[in-house]
């Protein structure tokens, strides 16, 4: 017995469908894409909304800020303190600036017998020291420059004149103290 | 039925159009957004603590007034002359120095030497506004005496209850002049001798002081929500407790003549 499929229609009748589909599929992507670009839009403004109120805020407590009471003494002992640490150097709970009862101490030390200082002038701004010396020669003299260049407290030792007067030989010396 | 199929392919088109031109830069827009908000909701809170900690603060200096008057007066907030002047004057005759000459004049402007991290004109650890700027007297002053006591006036000097900065010492034997005079009048033999064991020393001092500091001088973002107890303690513990009764010798005075061009 032979079988003849006569029906025909069939695929044409599937095609029409899987268009129609790909049509509403097509109208569902713009659709979608349309609905994010008003979302993003309400949502954009909300979050400025929001932004602009967190300004507002944020002046507002500024302005409440400064209209405190304590303020203007906090902030005044807190300046007034900066400036003292500031000034007294205070590292570590001590005084670090340079104590100028230390610097005579350590000049003092260095200095050989048969050398008097006959003036000591000390310069903050420059951090640096010129002494007058008077020694009974030059040997003494000599030994002097070197114990200044040999110290570990003072640098930068120069010096800057030497002579001979009548009864003893005057010098010189500009050095720095190490910091 | 060709613009059917014709019209997935269109649809994308427009689609991806309108998501790269329009929702991709609104994306965009939401990060940077999201950040700011970020930002100032991280701003509004330490607004918030900062002010918490002022209150904070606040009670503790109100707590500790003997401590706020220590730095009042160690840096005042005026050009303090008379406590200077009665301060060296009691110095000097602490150590046995004679105070030869006291003078001064007034310098504006910072004139500290040490480094910081916003130096001022003179170096000091300063805030960058001028109103909270250290001010200056700069008193320049000579006393006489051996090595030890002058030594000792120096020491002091520094130690002094009161903020100031040594610019420059000049010490220097003194001269002790010989005058003997002849027969006649006209003719005197000068002879000056260093030998002596008097020495002179001139010392030219900084003394600051601090106008009281605004809260619109000040700029919010260099607050600490703490006092610094460190530079206290250590001030206490340097400052010479000597000079600190010389306001109140000061003051003491007996004032009131009639008629004030006699002595």
């Amino acid at each position: 017995m032979t079988t003849i499929n006569l029906y025909q229609n069939q695929p044409k009748k599937q095609k029409n469908l899987s268009a129609s589909s790909g049509f509403i599929f097509s109208i569902s992507i713009l659709v979608i894409v349309i609905l994010v670009l008003v979302g993003l839009k309400f949502y954009v403004s909300f979050m400025e909304k929001q932004n602009q109120a967190l300004k507002e805020e944020i002046e507002k407590e500024q302005t409440n800020m400064a209209n405190l009471g304590s303020l203007e003494k906090v902030i005044d002992v807190q300046s007034r303190l900066k400036q003292i640490r500031s000034n007294l150097n205070i590292k570590n709970n001590q005084v670090s600036r340079l104590q100028m009862t230390k610097v005579l101490d350590n000049v003092g030390a260095e200095i050989n017998s048969g050398v008097v200082i006959s003036s000591y002038k000390y310069e903050d701004g420059k951090n640096k020291i010129t002494m007058v010396f008077d020694a009974k020669n030059f040997s003494d003299a000599a030994r002097q420059i070197l114990n200044f260049k040999d110290s570990n407290y003072f640098t930068s030792v120069v010096l800057t004149s030497i002579s001979r007067g009548t009864e003893k030989i005057s010098f010189s010396v500009e050095l720095s103290v190490k910091s | 039925m060709r613009l059917k199929y014709l019209f997935f392919p269109i649809v994308l088109v427009v689609s991806v159009s309108i998501f790269m031109v329009y929702i991709w830069p609104e994306i965009m827009n939401i990060s940077s957004i999201n950040q700011e908000k970020k930002e100032n909701e991280k701003s509004l809170q330490e607004i918030k603590d900062k002010a918490s900690a002022i209150e904070a603060v606040g009670k503790q200096i109100a707590s500790s007034s003997g401590d706020v008057t220590l730095i009042n007066s160690y840096l005042p907030n005026k050009k303090v002359e008379e406590k200077i002047i009665g301060g060296m004057n009691y110095l000097a005759s602490d150590a046995g120095v004679s105070l030869d000459n006291v003078s001064m004049k007034s310098s504006e402007g910072s004139s500290l030497q040490n480094t910081s991290p916003t130096k001022n004109s003179a170096g000091g650890q300063i805030s960058s506004d001028n109103a909270n700027e250290v001010r200056f007297s700069e008193a320049t002053v000579t006393v006489s005496g051996g090595y030890e006591k002058i030594r000792l006036f120096i020491d002091q000097l520094q130690k002094m209850f009161l903020f100031n900065n040594i610019k420059s010492l000049n010490i220097y034997k003194k001269e002790v002049k010989n005058v003997s005079s002849g027969n006649t009048t006209d003719k005197k033999n000068t002879a000056a001798s260093t030998n002596s064991s008097e020495l002179s020393a001139e010392i030219i001092v900084s003394f600051g002081y601090l106008p009281p500091v605004k809260a619109s001088n000040f700029k919010i973002s260099s607050f600490e929500a703490k006092i610094d107890s460190e530079t206290i303690s250590v001030l206490k513990q340097y400052v010479s407790q000597k000079t600190e009764s010389v306001s109140s010798i000061v003051s003491s005075s007996n004032k009131g003549r009639v008629n004030p061009f006699l002595p």
